[in-house]
């Protein structure tokens, strides 16, 4: 017996069982070709080039890691699954004289021809698709070179083999493993042997009410996004450990309780449907669950990537209310005057260098602080002399120096500012007018506070530092915001030359004293933010794809399982006296039940989920709730969509198997 | 009073191309009569299973007919067949037939469930019936909990519960251990004691000298049959062995 002879075996095995092996072939090289890719992108030059490219490059590199981690949970998955379904033919080797180790042979040559060819069909498919997702990506990212390119690279090739030799050497060790410990009279029975009985079916399932209910209310109570933060993790590990619980233990719960209802239960349609769910149910709740928070996990990190990516315009204008921001501190008042003066000049005349103007400029001098203190709840406030405001808003207030008026704001941010300045000012509120600045300069519930003058200001300032008596000028911000109509490449250019000159100004205008400055510019973070979101798009892209393969196959499997189950319970059925029609529609609703309960469950979590993702975006100040409201609804029709082709494809397998 | 009638029934199956004709049943002429215990009795291949499945009327015979009561399948339309197959006939199969989602007693009250029987009644008549066949302490187990002849006998309890016209059975005891196969056809005896006509297929002697009358299929034709009349059981078995010997002689008569 040669060599020839396991290779010969495990050829005719694959072949004969190509209905069961397809899945994990196409699944090994789906899964290669994307890594294959991933790491070509990781190296390629022409990414780093490009700006922000490695920040891209560097989310690709800690997406990979957690990708490898799942992508190796999943095929060993599916791998148990392929073993299990093949214990008889196992067992029957050694019914026919063949030793375990002449198995493990078999089992070895099985192995390296699926992984081995998957992986080479991966590498091909990477290498030639490759291309096109790099192309898109450059495209994501909006900054396209002519003449850049990204090629296979022999690295990127090692890496990839190298991860799927280690899901190969687990899967051997695993088969091989699960022949060695049983006996051949074991492994004959493997198939026959009978459900198990659930047990605690209560108690499990009031824990999967509470728990998924715990997740749910998580979700819809956080008010705030820092709270979101804090409990999205534990909500996530809540919903699917209730997911789990209630596909498992409650629908047989159900199931039961509608068994025992005699009425109900001994009606022709209900008799069949209800005993076959359970039944069902007691076989594939696990499987099931899987495939609702798999789906979940989908529905979620795509509508929170593209929520993002499409947000972009969103995020940018809440970050950069106007197009430049410019802000000077310095403890000589009329030096920072004067060099606000200089910026103001350089800015025009260097925006009509561009062919453009400066249009809602705005200047004021103020102190705006906002922080977060224990409870989450933001808390700001700006302080503004009150000559500045009753200029910029047309009101005519009047204030001693010792006195403050209170504007607007927040219960809280209100109350704290008062606590820190009551004692030493008189503190009045008014319903005055905001300032005239966009919106987003003033952050939501900041309370706008006025004083006499800027000493007043100053005094103000001392005393919530608590340094009496000092002068605290230092602190004080003369801001500079406008915007200027400029494509994004001229506006880039605008913005680099900008700051340029206005930091010459200002560390001139400081003489050498201490100083410091803020600078924002919209161009400057769009092309940050596209490098970031474009990458986290194509990052949830690549996510999709993984978990999408590994729903596919799992439902590809209880497809076959369920067919060939099937095929006998229809022919009994027949003998019995049901009609072909009867059965065929009984089966069929059960078959649809099964399938679409775990799509339903995702998409009740994700409408569970909505709130807490609106609150988390806001943490990335994606305040726009239309978009990831419109991204979640469309991502998930998106999804149901796949989701029902995935099943009728699936369903061919089922039907082929139950020929009817 | 005849209850089943069988008139020239010939099957005739056409391989995969239809190049190739294969006879399976020619000529197959009896009848059955009311509360008898028939046995049909042939080597591998000679037909019986052809012949039961076109007498359960899941298959249909190429030519000739059979009337149950004086009602030709042939003119039963097909949508009523399964119904009328589960009011008239009850089935016992070789290999049980179980469905391994329901316990026993949803198999057994499966037919009638599908009859919309009411509740009452079915819990009316699946108590005698299980006391009988010794299954009331298993009614709530499933098929994979129990054992062969007790997974039988929930198959026997399902094939009656419809008090059917005529029990058919194939093979019943083919899958059994000789305790189980006796117990068995002693419920056969005493279900046909009560009145139940009962048409039995098998290629075991023993199982056959339960009948009162055996027929022997050889090659896709009746062979010859055997009355019981008022032999005893053993007497009976001992004739059907020889009448065996006979069939598998290849027809020379030596008797």
């Amino acid at each position: 017996m040669g060599k020839a002879f396991y290779l010969r075996l495990a050829l005719s095995n694959l072949r004969r069982n190509r209905r069961m092996v397809m899945p994990y072939f196409f699944a090994t090289a789906v899964l290669s070709g994307m890594f294959f890719i991933i790491y070509n992108l990781i190296d390629s030059q022409s990414i780093a080039n490009v700006i922000y490219g490695p920040t891209l490059q560097g989310m690709l590199g800690f997406g990979i890691s957690v990708m490898i981690f799942f992508t190796v949970i999943y095929m060993l998955y599916i791998n148990s699954f392929l073993t299990s379904r093949r214990k008889t033919e196992f067992g029957l080797y050694g019914v026919l004289g063949l030793e375990k180790r002449h198995v493990a042979r078999i089992i070895f040559w099985e192995n390296l021809i699926l992984s081995g060819g998957g992986l080479l069909l991966g590498l091909a498919a990477g290498a030639v698709f490759g291309k096109l997702v790099f192309l898109i990506l450059m495209r994501a990212m909006g900054s396209f070179a002519p003449g850049s390119t990204v090629s296979p690279t022999l690295p990127a090739l090692l890496s990839t083999a190298g991860v799927f030799l280690v899901i190969f050497l687990l899967t051997c060790l695993y088969n091989i493993f699960k022949v060695r410990v049983a006996s051949p009279i074991d492994l004959l029975h493997g198939e026959a042997k009978g459900e198990k009985k659930p047990r605690f079916t209560v108690p499990i399932t009031i824990l999967g009410v509470l728990t998924l209910g715990g997740g749910y209310a998580l979700s819809l109570l956080s008010a705030i996004p820092t709270i979101a933060l804090l409990s999205f993790w534990p909500a996530v590990l809540l919903v699917i450990i209730g997911t789990l619980c209630l596909f498992t233990a409650g629908s047989v719960f159900i199931l039961n309780r509608l068994r025992k209802n005699k009425k109900f239960y001994y009606q022709p349609r209900n008799f069949v449907a209800v005993s076959g769910l359970l039944h069902r149910m007691k076989q594939n709740a696990a499987g099931l669950a899987n495939i609702c928070i798999l789906s979940t996990m989908v529905i979620i990190t795509m509508s929170g990537c593209c929520s993002l990516f499409f947000g972009q315009e969103s995020i940018l204008r809440s970050q950069n209310p106007y197009d430049i921001s410019l802000g000077l501190a310095l403890s000589d008042r009329d030096a920072r005057s004067a060099a606000v003066d200089d910026v103001l000049d350089a800015a025009q005349s260097l925006a009509a260098e561009y062919g453009a103007e400066l249009t809602d400029v705005a200047r004021l001098t103020w102190y705006q602080t906002y922080f977060w203190p224990g409870s989450g709840e933001e808390l700001s406030g700006g302080i503004v002399p009150v000559g500045q405001y009753n200029e910029m808003t047309g009101s005519q207030y009047l204030l001693a120096p010792d006195e403050l008026l209170f504007i607007g704001g927040s219960e809280s941010s209100v109350q704290h500012f008062r606590d820190q300045l009551e004692g030493s000012f008189s503190i009045q509120t008014a319903d005055g007018k905001p300032l005239p600045l966009h919106d987003g300069v003033l952050d939501k519930g900041s309370v706008l506070i006025l004083t006499a003058d800027e000493d007043a200001l100053s005094n103000a300032l001392a005393v919530m530092y608590d340094e009496p008596g000092g002068d605290l000028t230092r602190l004080i911000d003369e801001c500079l915001y406008f915007d200027v109509d400029l494509s994004q490449e001229d506006g880039l250019d605008f913005g680099n030359r900008m700051f340029e000159r206005f930091n010459k100004i200002t560390s001139d205008a400081a003489a050498g004293g201490e100083y410091s400055v803020r600078t924002s510019s919209i161009f400057i973070d769009r092309a940050s933010s596209l490098g970031t979101y474009g990458g986290l798009l194509v990052l949830g892209v690549f996510f999709t794809i993984l978990f999408l393969t590994n729903t596919v196959i799992i439902i590809y499997f209880k497809q076959v399982s369920e067919g060939m189950e099937d095929r006998e319970r229809f022919t009994i059925m027949q003998k019995v006296g049901m009609s072909d029609a009867e059965v065929r529609s009984t089966i069929n609703r059960q078959v649809l039940i099964v399938f679409f309960l775990p799509l339903v469950g995702a998409l009740l979590h994700t409408a569970a989920a909505v709130n807490i993702m609106v609150r988390l975006l806001e943490l990335f100040w994606l305040y726009d709730i239309g978009i990831t409201l419109t991204c979640m609804g469309v991502i998930s029709l998106c999804f149901a969509v796949v989701y029902i082709a995935v099943y009728r494809f699936t369903a061919k397998t089922y039907y082929k198997i139950v020929k009817w | 009073m005849k209850l089943l009638q069988v008139n020239h029934v010939k099957k005739v199956y056409n391989t995969r191309l239809g190049a190739r004709q294969c006879v399976a049943l020619e000529d197959i002429g009896f009848s059955v009569d009311q509360g008898e215990f028939v046995a049909i009795m042939g080597a591998s291949g000679s037909g019986k299973t052809t012949l039961l499945n076109i007498l359960a009327s899941l298959d249909k015979p190429t030519s000739g007919d059979v009337c149950l009561e004086n009602r030709s399948f042939s003119a039963i339309p097909d949508r009523e067949l399964s119904a009328f197959r589960r009011d008239n006939l009850g089935f016992v199969f070789q290999d049980f037939n179980l469905l391994d989602t329901f316990t026993l007693r949803d198999n057994i009250l499966l037919p009638l469930v599908l009859q919309k029987t009411a509740v009452h009644e079915m819990e009316k008549r699946i108590e005698p019936l299980a006391r009988s066949l010794g299954l009331t302490e298993l009614l709530d187990k499933f098929p994979y909990e129990v054992s062969g002849g007790e997974k039988q006998r929930a198959a026997v309890a399902r094939a009656v519960i419809t008090n059917p016209l005529l029990l058919l059975a194939d093979e019943p005891t083919g899958a059994l251990d000789s305790r189980s196969s006796a117990a068995l056809l002693g419920i056969f005896e005493d279900l046909n004691a009560q009145g139940q006509t009962i048409l039995m297929v098998t290629h075991s002697s023993m199982a056959a000298s339960y009948a009162s009358r055996v027929l022997f299929i050889k090659d896709g034709r009746l062979f010859s049959q055997l009355f019981r009349g008022q032999m005893g059981r053993r007497e009976f078995f001992d004739r059907i062995v020889s009448n065996l010997s006979v069939l598998s002689d290849g027809g020379v008569d030596i008797g």
